[in-house]
């Protein structure tokens, strides 16, 4: 189980020999940081970028939800340090690099570099070292869904978790909390408390990340929690926290357990069965552990744009508002695993918080069900809206409205 | 080709297994039953969002008055998480000797 299979790296150690980013060639570059839940979603749409007639080379750097925010708050500058800085390469570059491949890394200049975009995987009210006052150039919206859960090994026999038995096995010390068969903490694993994974998980379960008696990793990373729970010598009594994208890499080698939340009769998967991946239950409201991912970014005050236009660019084809004839990036999106805002039929407005329905302005549901893995959809086909009753012709789909 | 067999064989055993898990019925639709050593405890479930649990006294109502164990017409963050589906869907209640006498959660040490 290596990071090239799940497409999420580590990153703990800075290469001796890596090049200038800025050195790298002349496409513009936008430097992220990112979640390392959203890294497959970033090379993905990097690998597009880079080969676009308009290209932009990507240049992230995985991080905490909460760290990344801060440093975007302040601003601090994206710099050299213990966590990789990784490039997307050019087909010129490297002909046969992939978003499955391992991703490069370079130098940002010394000094640093401005981070154009910090792109986070929870909701920010989540995090407690922000300042109490946006800056008002810094604007933050929501985008994709990211759901989150709870994994086992294969081997385990588990199929469920109760959000209580969550409180119970992550909220006490050791096995005080009596939730079997979790009762090893040093078998529950977890992220630290500003990782969005630990921040999420943890609100379903009526716990703060910071509450969460787990053990973390020495990278705090999903690669090393999959990797302890996969690869765990006592399967029945191991369990995780990571989120789904990155489960659905790895589904040959751990479970997730389907979810029941408080007040809730059944457990669910996140997906109609445990073998889809349509999220069905996480966009109809009965898979819980979930939440946006907030795009942060520097803004003209007056228009409301990112003051850097390719940023702005990479906001709009992830948001779905634009498709370039080369870069489709809700297309990447569904592939990485999350829910376009345009799939979701219920919204939140903090972790943990209660669902209420939703009504996307531009529904793409149908669209998101004929692209996913295995997906397929009863909606109607149509090149216009002729044909689709009350509802409206959208990415050749009959959508609701 | 003896190997080859057996791996045939094992192959459809495990289908068969496969289908035997997911057609295992509680009677409540399609749920699933986990296979937990452990009995349900039918404690009532603490949380932030009241109001009767489907399936419970007071719960949904089929069109013929009878009680169901979901809702058709969700509006509430309770209806809308127990809201009908075809999804799969499984039954979990575990006992956790912890949990109050009223099914609430005890607060943390």
């Amino acid at each position: 189980m290596g990071a090239s299979v799940l497409g999420v790296g580590v990153g703990l150690a800075k290469p001796a020999d890596a090049a200038l980013c800025s050195a790298l060639g002349a496409q513009p570059i936008v430097y992220i940081e990112n979640g390392d839940t959203q890294e497959p979603l970033v090379k993905k749409l990097g690998a597009q970028l880079i080969k676009s007639a308009t290209p932009i080379r990507l240049v992230y750097k995985n991080k905490r939800t909460c760290d990344l925010a801060l440093d975007m708050y302040t601003p601090n500058p994206l710099v050299a340090d213990a966590i990789a800085s990784k490039y997307i390469p050019s087909p010129a570059e490297d002909p046969t690099w992939t978003p499955l491949s391992a991703t490069p890394s370079c130098d940002p200049d010394p000094g640093g570099v401005a981070i154009g975009l910090g792109i986070g995987a929870t909701f920010l009210s989540s995090c407690t070292n922000l300042p109490a006052t946006k800056p008002a150039d810094l604007a933050i919206a929501n985008g994709p869904v990211q759901s989150y859960g709870f994994i086992v090994p294969g081997a385990s026999s588990q199929i469920a978790l109760a959000a209580q038995e969550g409180y119970f096995a992550y909220g006490f010390a050791g096995n005080t909390g009596m939730a079997m068969p979790w009762l090893d903490q040093a078998l529950r694993f977890s992220r630290g408390p500003t990782a969005s994974t630990a921040l999420t998980c943890a609100a379903a379960i009526g716990l703060k990340g910071s509450q969460l008696k787990g053990t973390v990793p020495v990278g705090n990373t999903s690669t090393e929690v999959l990797n302890f729970v996969a690869t765990s010598g006592s399967p029945e009594a191991t369990i995780g926290l990571m989120g789904t994208e990155v489960y659905d890499g790895a589904r040959n080698v751990v479970k997730l357990l389907a979810f029941k939340g408080f007040n809730q009769r059944f457990a669910y998967f996140p997906d109609f069965s445990a073998t889809s991946f349509d999220k069905k239950n996480v966009r109809d409201g009965h898979y819980l552990p979930w939440a946006p991912t907030p795009y942060i970014t520097r803004i003209d005050v007056g228009t409301g744009k990112a003051i850097d236009d390719n940023v702005q660019r990479v906001i709009d084809l992830v948001f779905g508002t634009r498709v370039d004839a080369d870069v489709n990036g809700l297309d990447q999106v569904i592939a990485s695993g999350l829910v376009p805002e345009c799939a979701m039929s219920v919204q939140r407005a903090f972790d943990g918080g209660d669902l209420s329905l939703y009504a996307p302005p531009e529904p793409c549901a149908c669209y998101f069900e004929s692209k996913v893995p295995q997906g397929s959809t009863q909606c109607t086909k149509c090149t216009d809206s002729s044909t689709c009753g009350a509802g409206k012709c959208r990415r050749g789909y009959c959508e609701v409205r | 080709m003896v190997t080859r067999g057996i791996a045939v064989v094992v192959a459809v055993l495990a289908s068969m297994s496969a289908v035997g898990f997911l057609a295992c019925d509680d009677g409540s639709g399609n749920a699933v039953k986990e296979q937990n050593p452990v009995p349900d405890s039918g404690t009532p479930q603490p949380g932030v969002d009241g109001g009767p649990l489907p399936g419970d006294g007071g719960g949904p109502t089929l069109p013929d008055g009878a009680p169901s164990d979901c809702y058709l017409d969700p509006k509430t963050h309770l209806e809308i998480i127990n809201a009908c589906t075809d999804a799969v869907r499984i039954t979990k209640n575990p006992t956790l000797p912890l949990l109050l006498g009223d099914g609430g959660l005890p607060p943390l040490p």
